[in-house]
């Protein structure tokens, strides 16, 4: 895996200059006060999508052919590029936690950063989650049907919400009791959600694996 | 070395049927026109793609087995594909480290500088020349025993190419025990580095030959087509319709030289051959 993970880095290196001006954009939100969970949100996905341009450079002019004679099995691939998935949006959470807690100190300074650490901790799991839904539809179609389908599983998450929200409206559904339930049982909600998402991670760590063994290059 | 038994596998109407051998130690070619299916042997060999039956063997071992100690000793060159162009010689370095427990480094960058490849600069950015000897040093620097070379020649002007062909020689001088499976069209450059060839047309073996038997055994014969019909044919491969009469290709050239002084006996090349025996007629 050693050497998956070198190539992989040395990508991102490729990619410093479109980093830092994403940083500098992300530097002028907190400037003009931007909700703290837009930028969480906004910075651990952007950091976990890297990946995805990973798979890119690996496909780019016929790469994977020769990129899979190398010594490494199919299912170390996978693996991965799941662990580098999680790992980039690990430092993107990090990155967007340290630069919320700067912003709450410099605009709110009577706010509890600790509290507010603990409140973002629920984004942590969006890079799970994301690269469970991303990563087999990446490696299955290439990286290219990929991104429209980042833009739209986006989309969708969005639209789902909005929708839910007019349901729960229009046929009077208890959410906020419901809401209110999870919120009286915040550390078994966070364990249930946590386990959760990390089955589901598995579970499509399994179809990427599935579909990377199928594949012919 | 490789043993390819029998190997199968079907695109809509093209069937590849092939079977090859290459022994320890020798340099094996594989020839033939576009689309005859030497990449697709090739792809069937590195398990790139899926083979309807038949056997592979490497090391002695099926190749669908093959553990990431036995992946170390394979060095591969594919004309189409390589690492990504965004890389340089420099960042190879680090990424064949973590690959192969053989690499050397300091190897790596004395082959780079004695071949002039500049390190620092990216893949994208070298001739079409330093592209193909970057691909075959990297091939050659984790010290295979194998290597499997799909037209590692082509697109090369005829200095490169002795250039690469220089470094095969010298890969194989190293260990007596390594071999090489290699492709081309460019069959002046198989002339001088094979031992055997195998020739593939439409997804058939024609043909496999010792490379020293078919420059000095086989040959072509030309006579008008009045000749053709008393012409001992005992020893003729293929014929083939000329304008200036009949064209025929022969492998035991000194019996026609000896006992048809009238006919005109060209000295076989492994281009001349290919082509009898794809668009001459058999007997």
């Amino acid at each position: 895996m050693k050497g998956l993970l070198t190539k992989d880095l040395i990508f991102m290196r490729t990619q410093w200059r479109f980093i830092f001006i994403y940083l500098l954009l992300i530097l002028l939100f907190l400037i003009t006060n931007t909700a703290p969970s837009f930028i969480l949100g906004y910075c651990t996905l952007f950091f976990t999508i890297l990946v995805m341009s990973t798979t890119g450079y690996d496909e780019a002019n016929n790469g994977n052919s020769f990129l899979f004679t190398l010594p490494f099995s199919r299912g170390l691939y996978v693996a991965e590029k799941y662990l580098f998935g999680f790992c980039m949006g690990l430092l993107g959470w990090g990155i967007a936690v340290a630069f919320v807690l700067a912003q709450t100190a410099f605009f709110d300074p009577s706010a509890d950063l600790l509290d507010m650490g603990a409140d973002s901790l629920p984004w942590l799991l969006m890079v799970p989650i994301f690269l469970s839904l991303i990563l087999p539809i990446n490696l299955r179609f290439g990286s290219e049907k990929g991104r429209y389908a980042a833009m739209i599983l986006f989309a969708l998450s969005i639209l789902s919400v909005y929708l839910f929200r007019q349901a729960s409206e229009a046929f009077h559904l208890p959410v906020a009791d419901i809401a209110n339930a999870f919120l009286r049982h915040r550390e078994l909600t966070a364990a249930g959600a946590t386990a959760l998402a990390f089955v589901l991670f598995f579970f499509s760590y399994c179809v990427s694996r599935h579909i990377i063994a199928k594949k012919q290059f | 070395m490789l043993s390819v038994n029998q190997l199968k596998k079907c695109y809509g109407s093209f069937t590849l049927d092939c079977t090859l051998c290459v022994p320890e130690g020798s340099i094996t070619g594989l020839i033939g026109l576009n689309g005859a299916g030497k990449s697709t042997t090739f792809k069937a060999i590195l398990g790139l793609i899926a083979y309807d039956s038949g056997t592979i063997r490497l090391f002695d071992k099926e190749i669908g087995n093959f553990t990431k100690k036995e992946k170390e000793d394979i060095g591969v060159v594919l004309s189409y594909s390589g690492f990504s162009e965004l890389l340089s010689a420099r960042d190879l370095i680090p990424i064949l480290s973590g690959f192969y427990t053989r690499f050397d480094p300091h190897a790596f960058r004395g082959l780079c500088e004695q071949y002039r490849l500049p390190m620092n600069r990216k893949i994208k950015d070298l001739s079409t020349g330093m592209r193909a000897k970057l691909k075959v040093l990297t091939a050659l620097a984790h010290q295979p025993r194998f290597l499997i070379l799909d037209e590692p020649t082509s697109g090369l002007d005829v200095i490169a190419r002795d250039q690469i062909l220089e470094l095969l020689r010298n890969y194989m001088e190293e260990d007596e025990r390594r071999s090489i499976l290699i492709s081309s069209h460019i069959s002046s450059d198989l002339e001088g580095l094979c031992d055997d060839i195998y020739m593939i047309h439409q997804g058939s073996i024609l043909l496999h030959e010792d490379t020293d038997i078919i420059l000095s055994r086989y040959g072509i014969l030309k006579m008008k087509e009045s000749r053709f019909t008393s012409l001992d044919k005992r020893y003729v491969m293929r014929w083939r319709r000329e304008p200036y009469g009949i064209c025929c290709l022969t492998d035991q050239k000194q019996y026609y030289v000896e006992n048809a002084p009238d006919l005109a006996v060209e000295n076989g090349s492994l281009d001349q051959t290919l082509t009898m025996m794809i668009k001459g007629e058999r007997l």
